[in-house]
């Protein structure tokens, strides 16, 4: 029984102290970002991540040629001081290449999911929010997208629209916006019961306030870990895509159209599609574990 | 734990994946042990590595090279064309004699040849072959100067008035105008020679299930996907033949091709010139490369619609490094042409010289042109053709030094075809090889009926009247005068086209395989073939 009151006691005096300043106030974020920062392979995927986003930014400046320039001496050189990794059919340095392919591989990452987000939140909102027919067509929708096997949904809508990067982005941007619109919309109908959005229904907020102002906010951690995970499976798509040659189209490098021409030489330039196979694998693997590093620091259910 | 677990199973993955590689060379070394290409049961097969042509196997219809090398075995045009390239009689007794005003030409059969279906070939088949060749449409316009021809094109006659059959081995084909190159195009495999009574009967199914003709050997099966088999035809009339079978396997993939052939499975491959330092580099493989010249090559083909000023085209043809690519990109695979006309043929200038890598001169004819800040080009290419797509890719990159700014459009075949029709292609990268050798065939795609139909829009009256003057005459001085000529106007004067390299196949044979032969024209030859 003394026990029972014990607790009590506590909580009384946890929030005297918040009150009176004597203990810091800590937000769901800033939590968050303590225990993010706990998970040590996380951090190292982070700043991996990091590492990457500065070559792709600064590619001119690290990469030691430019990517379309043709050294006729070294066409499928071996790796040697000169090129580290050796040079392609045309005597390009595929360093270089695959420095500059990282721009490409990031931006496709982030650009797709962008455009996914946007048509997923908005949706997934929406139907979350209004339920009724309006969730009905819009899960349909949504039913129609996820039923076609995903490379051959972006191959059929590559070919549709003609090849080039803006295209790529808007292919796997509709590829993948169907995840997240299924999240939020699941997020959106359990949030839409909880007292602070009645509240804000009872004091006159239309549908758009309590949509854009109480609802997304509140699935913010759900997007960030969508997003996260979403990158590495954009960058994947974008590598087979371009393996296929359905997707960036050369003289720009990518990963994926770089192990497509490396595929008939692989036996005598074996670096030639190895390297932009690690390219991709250390990218993906980064995304993936700082996402689930993500997910773990932001869901305060699986709190250690 | 978890993590524990988690290391065990990704170390037992990768132990069974590399386990998994390690088995997959184990089959290899076993198979390649058993590559001799005399079966069990004591049948010489060769086993030909080749592209699934997917049309049906009949050259009047589908002009593939691929299809070609199929039906060269199984169907046989009246004359046939030597290694020295000569022409000698293949179905005739003798070479065709032509009249005192060299319009009409009378042919003798050889007795007793036999199709595949036990039928004796007569002069009627003769008739009924050529007469299909102009209705099948694709290669009819070889038979435009026999008379009858214009008759059977609009629909107003239902053959050839030209070929008459005298009796079943005496046959004469008359022609409207004097055309040196005639029993040239006879050799060429859309003058195949099939039995007039099997090849109607058959119909649709022709070259699908049924192909008769009195080659040396006779089709057995063409399955789509898998591949061809053909069988020796015991009858056939140009003496007895060493080999049982010809195999042909469809396999799509050029690098599955030779992987297929270093496991023993195929014993003649296709190489692709750009990876020719992958092969010449392995010790088994290099040893087994043979090679060929087809008389030919690759060349811009500009379509004069959009690109209107010869000085741009010119321009173009200045800014390509041909040496490079046939050094570097190509490996010395290929060499820098002088002209379109190709050496060995007639209008071959031995001095010309190769044409010019000059950025410098290029940009100042651009200027010239009104294209001071640049010229923006968009290059064509076929991605089945894979030379064309290392030359455009090497081709973007050197562009640039003469300020012009190359996009590559690569486009499958249909949609290839399609642009070709429509006159969609700017400036694209095509192949052209002689059907016979004859400057005429060569000149064949730029001629003046043709450039209307390969988005190159390109006519010229001079040389259109040089193309005619060169079919009206069989003396070889003045065919070379007229043709030089024809040259000079197509690549040096007007720019139509700009010759880019002319390439050396290669292929890889068993070194088992003997007495086989590849000619100058593509052509492969069994009848001699052997397996030691």
């Amino acid at each position: 029984m003394k026990k029972f009151f014990s607790f009590f006691n506590k909580q009384k005096k946890f929030e005297e102290d918040i009150l009176n300043g004597e203990m810091e106030y800590s937000s769901y974020y800033k939590d968050s970002l303590k225990r993010f920062r706990r998970n040590k392979a996380a951090m190292f995927c982070l700043s991996i991540i990091v590492l990457l986003g500065l070559v792709a930014l600064l590619a001119s400046i690290v990469a030691p040629y430019d990517p379309s320039y043709q050294d006729y001496t070294s066409v499928l050189a071996q790796p040697s001081a000169k090129h580290w990794f050796g040079a392609d059919e045309y005597g390009r340095d595929i360093l270089s290449r695959i420095i500059y392919g990282t721009r490409v591989s990031l931006s496709i990452g982030i650009f797709a999911q962008l455009l996914a987000s946007i048509i997923g939140i908005t949706l997934g909102a929406v139907a979350g929010y209004f339920g009724g027919i309006v969730d009905s067509v819009i899960s349909r929708i949504m039913e129609i997208f996820s039923a076609f096997p995903d490379l051959i949904f972006a191959m059929a809508i590559m070919t549709f629209m003609g090849k080039g990067v803006l295209n790529l982005y808007i292919a796997l941007g509709l590829l993948t916006w169907v995840r997240t619109a299924r999240m939020i919309r699941g997020a959106v109908i359990q949030l839409k019961e909880k007292e602070y959005v009645e509240a804000s229904r009872a004091s006159g907020g239309t549908s758009f306030r309590i949509i854009v102002k109480h609802l997304i906010p509140n699935c913010l951690s759900t997007i960030i870990v969508l997003v996260t995970l979403g990158i590495p499976n954009a960058i994947m798509y974008e590598a087979s895509l371009s393996f296929l040659g359905l997707g960036i189209q050369p003289p720009t490098p990518s990963w994926g159209n770089m192990i497509s021409a490396a595929q008939s030489v692989i036996g005598f330039l074996p670096v030639y599609s190895i390297m932009p196979g690690i390219a991709i694998m250390i990218t993906v693997i980064a995304f993936n574990i700082f996402g689930d590093g993500l997910r773990d620091a932001l869901d305060p259910k699986l709190r250690t | 734990m978890k993590k524990v677990l988690q290391g065990l199973l990704s170390a037992g993955l990768i132990v069974g994946l590399l386990a998994g590689c390690a088995g997959g060379s184990q089959p290899a070394s076993t198979s390649s042990a058993g590559a001799a290409s005399a079966a069990a049961d004591g049948a010489k097969t060769i086993r030909i590595a080749a592209v699934d042509p997917q049309v049906p196997l009949d050259m009047q219809q589908c002009t593939y090279s691929i299809v070609m090398r199929i039906t060269d075995n199984v169907a046989e045009s009246l004359v046939t064309c030597q290694k020295d390239g000569t022409l000698a009689p293949l179905l005739l007794e003798e070479m065709p004699k032509l009249s005192d005003d060299k319009k009409t030409y009378s042919f003798t059969l050889k007795s007793g040849v036999k199709f595949h279906d036990g039928t004796t070939l007569t002069s009627s088949d003769v008739k009924y072959s050529l007469e299909r060749l102009v209705k099948e449409q694709s290669m009819a316009s070889l038979m435009k100067y026999v008379v009858g021809y214009d008759a059977m094109e609009d629909g107003s006659a239902s053959e050839l008035s030209g070929i008459k059959a005298v009796d079943d081995t005496h046959f004469t084909i008359t022609l409207s105008q004097v055309y040196s190159p005639f029993v040239s195009v006879l050799s060429t495999p859309y003058a195949a020679i099939y039995p007039k009574a099997a090849c109607e009967a058959a119909g649709k199914d022709w070259g699908v299930k049924t192909l008769i003709g009195t080659g040396p050997f006779k089709l057995d099966s063409y399955t789509a996907g898998t591949g061809a088999e053909l069988s020796k035809f015991s009858d056939y009339h140009g003496g007895d033949l060493k080999i049982d079978k010809v195999s042909y396997k469809f396999i799509e993939d050029p690098n599955t091709q030779v992987l297929e052939y270093q496991k023993g499975n195929v014993d003649f491959v296709d190489l692709d010139n750009s990876l020719y330092p992958v092969y010449s580099t392995n010790a088994t493989l290099k040893d087994q490369m043979h090679s060929y010249q087809q008389a030919g090559g690759y060349y811009f083909n500009f379509n004069v619609k959009t690109i209107k000023d010869p000085k741009v085209r010119e321009a173009v043809s200045l800014a390509i490094d041909r040496k490079s690519i046939c050094d570097s990109v190509l490996h010395g695979t290929a060499s820098v042409p002088t002209s379109f006309i190709p050496s060995g043929l007639i209008g071959h200038d031995p001095d010309a010289q190769p044409f010019a890598y000059d950025p410098e001169k290029a940009k100042s004819l651009l200027a010239e042109a009104g294209y001071a800040n640049g010229f923006d080009l968009r290059v064509t290419v076929n991605t089945k053709l894979s030379l064309g797509k290392s030359i455009a890719t090497a081709f973007q990159q050197e562009a640039k030094a003469a300020g012009i700014n190359v996009t590559v459009e690569p486009v499958d075949s249909a949609a290839w075809s399609d642009m070709k029709k429509n006159g969609g292609m700017e400036c694209s990268i095509s192949n052209w090889y002689v059907d016979y050798n004859d400057p005429d065939s060569m000149l064949y795609p730029i001629s003046d009926s043709r450039t209307d139909t390969v988005s190159s829009f390109w006519h010229n009256d001079k040389f259109k009247q040089l193309m005619n003057d060169g079919i009206d005459t069989d003396d070889t001085a003045v065919r070379q005068k007229i043709y030089e000529q024809a040259e000079t106007i197509l690549t040096r004067q007007d720019y139509a086209i700009a010759p880019l390299i002319n390439e050396t196949k290669f292929y890889l044979l068993n070194s088992k395989v003997t007495g086989f032969e590849i000619d100058s024209t593509d052509r492969m030859n069994f009848t001699k073939a052997d397996i030691q």
